[in-house]
């Protein structure tokens, strides 16, 4: 549905046409200088506690940082492999994301159970139709060969 | 103290934590007094941006009471009440000597893609949020802003985020007088950016949504033209009211949970192939006259999006995009604040006691009893 309305002037409307009464214009302010009442040329360092994970390429820690929830456990090793690509690249983000899912699974593993059950009942009722049904064994061990076959001859 | 904190996709929990301390010389401990729950905090909730870890607390729109003082802090003592914005800046640094305070590079060691950011994952600093009773604010010199005495904290709690990121999303479409401008959304950013839109000179305004009870209330706050997409056609509608030659100015204020396109929702949001659905910037593309202005301030997780380059390409139009500079709009949207041209506290529509913030979040997730805006209420505060 479209509503369409004829209204009255809005109160303040047109107040800040002229770009003097905007404050991001120009975007880039022409004149460089301090932001806030900061009164040092170059901030502080942060004392480093050894744990902050920092993206490829930066020499060092940012004068401040977040020193909330290091690393650790799988999510943890994940997180420092993710680090180790620089954020350029999309892999970066992947791993990153990934570990976000096994941190949560490793804070709460119950949370695992509806991804894990069906893999496990597949997995599991596999095994038994192979051990049980030598028709579907001989279709997989056929399939498998035949894959051997076409990497080692893929004419 | 209390704290809301992050427990994996779709789940929060009000914990017991430890209180945040002071670890570098400009840092203050601040005692919170609100803390809003904004969109962006959703796409935290679902698992959109990466490095959210298990345990950290979210929150960038709050105001509070200083507590503690680092030694180097010179401007605010203990007792003063203050809003921070939402962005961490070292005030020095490249890009904040130029006020351009939300890519201040000093204050984020994880990614270069924005500067730190309260309560937002690692990948904006690894900083905890104001969802809690307490806070911890590097950078006090320069981030925060004394709360003028005869204001309460819930007139300018918006100082902090939506407001600021509302209005420079409008200055960013470089409305001319008369203009038409679209604004896709009606949450919190949305309404001040249609709000700043009318500010700004636009002759027009038009906003976009699916929900009515939004959609109501952008007619009744903004006196905005409305258009409901899950009726019509937005983009058609937009041409029909245009003269077929589309919008001057577009603004995409939804970000990456966009609803409306089966494709992008699919593979942005539900198998997360990408940073979410991209539908908002697309229908922005669409809806923009030739040589337009799109401006986008909804928020997209790196690392990219299905968006149609090829028509913006073709249409010369110009993409605008950027997180506020809030410090740079602070003392101009309190003008508008203090003459009623802003009356935020308008767009709260529930206030929820810390320790039930879980419900809050279902509340505003969920969009349950016409829920815009919840303000989370810490033990204590007034």
């Amino acid at each position: 549905m479209e509503a369409i309305q004829e209204h009255a002037p809005v109160p303040g409307a047109g107040i800040d046409a002229d770009d003097a009464r905007r404050p991001g214009v120009p975007m880039e302010a022409k004149v460089p200088h301090p932001m806030g009442s900061a009164h040092w040329k170059v901030p502080e360092q942060q004392p480093d506690p050894g744990n902050i994970l920092k993206r490829k390429g930066l020499p060092g820690l940012t004068p401040v940082f977040g020193t909330t929830l290091p690393p650790r456990g799988l999510s943890g090793w994940m997180r420092r492999a993710a680090y180790e690509i620089p954020e350029h690249k999309t892999s970066h983000w992947f791993v990153l994301l990934l570990a976000d899912r096994v941190d949560a699974v490793e804070h709460e593993p119950w949370r695992a159970l509806p991804f894990v059950l069906p893999v496990v009942a597949a997995g599991g009722a596999g095994v038994w139709l192979l051990a049980n049904k030598p028709a579907v064994a001989k279709f997989v061990g056929k399939s498998l060969a035949l894959r051997a076959l076409r990497k080692l001859a893929p004419w | 103290m209390l704290a809301t904190t992050y427990r994996g996709p779709n789940r929060v929990r009000v914990v017991e934590k430890d209180e945040p301390r002071l670890e570098h010389p400009n840092d203050i401990l601040l005692r919170v007094t609100r803390a809003a729950i904004c969109g962006s905090d959703l796409h935290l909730l679902h698992g959109f941006v990466p490095d959210t870890r298990v345990g950290c607390t979210f929150g960038h729109e709050f105001t509070g009471v200083v507590d503690q003082v680092g030694s180097s802090v010179e401007s605010l003592s203990r007792g003063d009440r203050v809003v921070v914005p939402f962005n961490i800046a070292c005030g020095t640094c490249f890009f904040c000597t130029r006020e351009l305070t939300g890519n201040c590079s000093n204050t984020n060691p994880n990614s270069s893609v924005a500067s730190g950011v309260y309560g937002y994952s690692h990948t904006t600093g690894g900083f905890d949020g104001g969802q809690a009773e307490y806070v911890r604010v590097p950078f006090a010199d320069v981030g925060p802003m004394k709360i003028p005495d005869d204001m309460t904290d819930e007139q300018v709690l918006f100082l902090s985020d939506i407001l600021p990121t509302g209005y420079q999303a409008a200055e960013m479409g470089s409305i001319h007088p008369g203009e038409t401008v679209v604004v896709f959304g009606c949450g919190p950013v949305g309404l001040v950016a249609q709000k700043s839109a009318w500010l700004l000179g636009a002759g027009r305004v038009i906003a976009v949504d699916y929900l009515d009870y939004r959609l109501a209330f952008a007619r009744a706050y903004n006196d905005v033209e409305t258009i409901n997409f899950h009726e019509t056609d937005a983009i058609a509608a937009i041409l029909r009211a245009t003269d077929g030659r589309g919008a001057d100015v577009c603004i995409d204020a939804v970000g990456c949970e966009a609803k409306g396109s089966a494709l992008q929702t699919f593979f942005g949001v539900k198998a997360k192939l990408m940073a979410g659905a991209a539908t908002a910037i697309n229908w922005s593309i669409a809806a923009a006259r030739k040589a337009g202005n799109v401006v986008i301030i909804g928020v997209y997780g790196p690392p990219y999006n299905a968006v149609d380059m090829g028509t913006a390409m073709n249409k010369g139009l110009t993409l605008r995009m950027n997180q506020a500079n809030c410090k740079r709009y602070m003392p101009h949207l309190l003008e508008h604040i203090r003459a009623g041209r802003f009356d935020a506290q308008r767009i709260i529509t529930h206030r929820v006691p810390l320790e039930h913030a879980a419900d809050a979040y279902d509340l505003f997730d969920n969009k349950k009893d016409d829920c815009i805006k919840c303000v989370l209420v810490p033990p204590g505060a007034n």
